[in-house]
């Protein structure tokens, strides 16, 4: 239909015999007429309601992807991976690959008691965590942080931080007691040491200004001597994804991978240190092996996800506060998946397939689709549409058939899918690229946790994309940002207080070689 | 494209907003004045209490319930056929709210023919704080009232009650300040927790000393803000008070309080809500309609702010003629506390309202 050039015809349908046509063909077959009529059926294709939306179907289609494109991208996920391992393509690389200086898992005998901080949203905790082998005692406390200092400047929000520890410790009783603190801050960073952090960029709604670029432990410190009443020390900055892992692998030796599917995504995984260029460590210091912070929602920011992209990723992608960057994400996470549906079912009315044609106000309102609503409508089991026609209501929408709460569904589970497809086809990368037999996969984040269907449905892609032989569980990771960070903390503490003593014990020991050297030229 | 409907909509609305609330904007003529009817008075509006229903306010436009339901002002003209009742021209009174005062448009004079129904302040209480006892204080007063049995009566068995305010707009920030009054300043055991999708509106309500302030997002899942929720008020709700009444208010609410446990609904939504009765009758929970409140409970406001023992709840008082204006910034959450606005009156005898001021 869309080309003017040589039309097929179905001879089952059309009776090309009939005299009708025959003067069709005829006529066409003078140049002049059949240049005209060319003419004439552009312009009209250009006029005419556009016949291929004129089906649900066909406005669908784009969100289902096949399972050649799936495995296409697992391989360009496991390029774009060295890419940002090795150190001479690292700076071009999308996906940054981040060393993040963690080298072990937990071994079950970390003990003491530590501050933990988890910032990555709206919600920012404070936590104290009591470890004692594979006992765990958490209190922590929620602070709200106002949209002002979300979009303020970056000494407003380390001071506003500060403050929470500092009313933290007040209502917890701990005065000036030093305590060593791990910082779970999923922002892209660029990791220096387990305690430097260089924020690349941010995400998720905040926009800061000061922080980019600039180390975000040294801004905690400042701020935290800013208010001279603490003597917390910040030993290590973790991401969440590193946060899952710990948290998981403190029980489950297997464990592996960290993955977040919330508000965005990103994974972790274990990769070979000979294999990590860019860290800039002594191999004998620790074991051969380092935790890599992938930051895999940039994949496809230069475009090599474009074939499978639609025209609503492009319309969110635009309106979004970092148009052209985190490509990848933007077709997974929950800060977007409500508002591609939106952006679907605002089609669908406007050509008149749902809703008779009319929506709401609301449903035009830009991010107005909760991605809650999406895991509410796909738990609805049975033809009652209970939690849909909630939905519909809280939209205001005043007319609705059973088969508009069908269309909805549909349209939901196959965008919430493709989310699910698409991380596994990352997750898939990952266990390939590490070739282990058994590997745990931590996972955490709303979109996981509240989905009906989003493990399954990976569960079920991932085997089809990983090597056989290669056993992988998905495990639900309990408060790896406070749990998490504490452990890391833990981590770093040890290890700080073996290089105090291997510094007395070298010194001592240099003296008694000397003492040795001498006895030795005097004899 | 979607950009522009949504900018069009929305101014229209404000516009319109603002031509129902000031009928005469443009001309400064006289506005007229109603008769006195037999037995009562005519009150001559000074101060009006912006009266909404939190959560119903979208953007697109909010639903105030205007005057003659929160004003405060002086009595204009008392009819001569009234007995030596202390009322006189000048006094300085509030209304209590009847459904007779149900005119929609802000009008500067209000006909009373049921004079009981008009309190008369004391001196030490201004004008601009009485107008919003007859609404959202009343209201909030009505509904710690039924809560405080209920509290003192769990009180005999538990150490700790938790008493969840849903809202924090004007009514939920008079209902913490109601209960600071009810049940002591600073009574250890009753804690107050306050929520609210407004981020800005819950770090108001922390300023009125309320225990803690939950954060029910409304972009979070259901089962997120339940565990926020818990995490917060341990050991359970005791107590809800929601003005609000959503469905999702509802199931929330539903889903942390405990055996034995209050629902106190305002009802101020218009969609109904489907409650699993066999889980409230196995748990022995209650819900019940918030009462509205009497005239004899009005004048015990009053007299609680003139003792000087009721804690005002932040406020804000603006010009009338910007009302539109402040309808928005309420709707944004960029304005907190509640927002009375003032008539300007330049001359009180010939009544002109004169828009320049």
């Amino acid at each position: 239909m869309a080309a003017c050039g040589k039309v097929e015809v179905n001879e089952d349908i059309l009776d090309t015999l009939s005299p009708e046509l025959q003067v069709i063909k005829k006529t066409m077959q003078d140049k002049q007429m059949r240049l005209g009529m060319q003419e004439i059926l552009k312009a009209l294709l250009k006029i005419v309601p556009d016949y291929e939306n004129m089906l649900v179907e066909n406005v669908l289609r784009p969100f289902i992807v096949k399972d050649e494109d799936y495995i296409r991208i697992m391989d360009l996920m496991l390029e774009n991976f060295n890419k940002g391992l090795h150190k001479e393509t690292n700076k071009d690389a999308r996906v940054k690959m981040f060393p993040t200086y963690v080298r072990a898992v937990p071994d079950g005998t970390e003990e003491g008691d530590y501050l933990a901080l988890d910032l990555g949203g709206t919600n920012f905790r404070v936590l104290l965590i009591s470890l004692r082998g594979q006992e765990v005692n958490m209190d922590s406390k929620i602070y709200l942080i106002p949209q002002n200092i979300m979009l303020g400047t970056g000494e407003q929000l380390f001071d506003h931080i500060a403050e929470c520890i500092s009313k933290f410790m007040v209502s917890h009783k701990l005065g000036r007691k030093k305590l060593p603190l791990g910082f779970t801050f999923s922002f892209p960073c660029r990791q220096e040491g387990l305690d430097k952090a260089i924020l690349t960029t941010w995400t998720k709604g905040f926009k800061c200004e000061g922080v980019e670029g600039e180390d975000i432990v040294r801004l905690l410190h400042e701020a935290i001597k800013r208010r001279g009443d603490m003597a917390v020390d910040c030993l290590a900055v973790i991401n969440d994804t590193v946060g899952a892992l710990m948290s998981c692998a403190h029980s489950d030796r297997q464990c592996a991978v960290g993955l977040i599917l919330g508000t965005g995504t990103n994974a972790c995984y274990i990769e070979r240190l000979e294999n990590v260029e860019l860290a800039n460590v002594k191999a004998e210091d620790g074991p051969r092996e380092m935790l890599i912070n992938t930051e895999w929602g940039a994949f496809g920011d230069d475009g090599c996800l474009d074939f499978v992209r639609t025209e609503y990723d492009r319309h969110v992608d635009k309106h979004s506060l970092n148009p052209g960057l985190q490509i990848y994400e933007k077709m997974i996470s929950g800060m977007y998946m409500g508002e591609i549906v939106r952006l679907v079912l605002v089609k669908l009315v406007k050509h008149s397939l749902l809703f008779g044609g009319q929506g709401s106000e609301l449903l035009f309102q830009r991010g107005r689709f909760y991605t809650k609503y999406v895991s509410e409508i796909e738990s609805d089991v049975d033809d009652g549409f209970k939690n849909t026609k909630q939905v519909f209501e809280e939209l205001e929408i005043d007319k609705s058939t059973e088969e508009d709460c069908r269309i909805v569904q549909h349209v939901c589970s196959l965008i919430s899918s493709r989310a699910a497809y698409l991380a596994s086809a990352g997750i898939g990368c990952i266990l390939n690229k590490m070739d282990r037999p058994e590997v745990t996969v931590a996972v955490d984040g709303s979109l996981y946790r509240f989905h009906p269907h989003f493990h399954d449905l990976m569960m079920e892609k991932t085997q089809q994309l990983v090597k056989p032989g290669l056993k992988f569980k998905l495990m639900l990771s309990h408060d790896g940002s406070g749990k998490g960070a504490a452990l890391v903390a833990a981590v770093a503490h040890r290890l700080r207080q073996e290089a105090h003593t291997f510094q007395k014990e070298d010194k001592s020991n240099l003296r008694r070689n000397l003492g040795e050297m001498n006895l030795y030229e005097q004899s | 494209m979607l950009d522009q409907i949504n900018k069009n909509e929305e101014v229209k609305v404000h516009k319109g907003l603002s031509e129902n609330l000031i009928p005469s904007m443009e001309c400064s003529s006289s506005v007229m004045e109603p008769d006195v009817p037999k037995g009562g008075v005519v009150i001559k509006v000074q101060y009006a209490g912006v009266c909404y229903s939190e959560c119903q306010l979208r953007k697109s436009g909010c639903r105030p319930r205007l005057p003659g339901f929160e004003v405060s002002g002086t009595i204009h003209s008392v009819c001569n056929t009234l007995p030596n009742c202390n009322i006189n021209l000048g006094d300085r009174v509030i209304l209590y709210p009847d459904e007779e005062q149900n005119d929609e448009r802000y009008t500067e004079f209000i006909p009373v023919g049921k004079v009981e129904h008009v309190i008369q302040l004391p001196q030490n209480v201004s004008l601009a704080v009485a107008a919003m006892l007859p609404g959202g204080a009343l209201q909030a007063y009505s509904a710690v009232l039924k809560a405080k049995p209920h509290v003192e009566k769990l009180l005999e068995v538990k150490p700790c009650v938790n008493v969840l305010i849903v809202g924090a707009g004007g009514l939920g920030l008079w209902s913490i300040r109601l209960a600071q009054y009810l049940m002591g300043r600073n009574n250890s055991a009753v804690r107050l927790f306050v929520a609210d999708n407004s981020i800005d509106k819950l770090l108001t309500a922390q300023e009125h000393d309320c225990f803690d302030i939950i954060h029910w997002c409304e972009e979070d899942h259901e089962q997120y803000i339940i565990e926020r929720t818990l995490d917060a008020c341990r050991g359970g709700v005791d107590v809800v008070i929601d003005f609000v009444s959503s469905p999702r208010t509802m199931q929330r609410s539903l889903r942390v309080l405990n055996r034995e446990g209050l629902i106190l609904v305002g009802g101020n939504t218009m969609s109904d809500v489907s409650i699993n009765l066999n889980a409230l009758a196995a748990k022995q929970q209650s819900i019940v309609g918030i009462p509205k409140g009497t005239l004899y409970q009005l004048r015990q406001l009053v007299d609680a702010l003139a003792d000087g023992k009721l804690e005002l709840p932040v406020y804000s008082v603006h010009k009338v003629e910007d009302a539109g204006h402040v309808f928005e910034e309420l709707a944004q959450c960029r304005l907190t506390g509640r927002a009375v606005l003032q008539f300007s009156h330049t001359d009180t005898t010939t009544s002109v309202v004169d828009n320049n001021n």
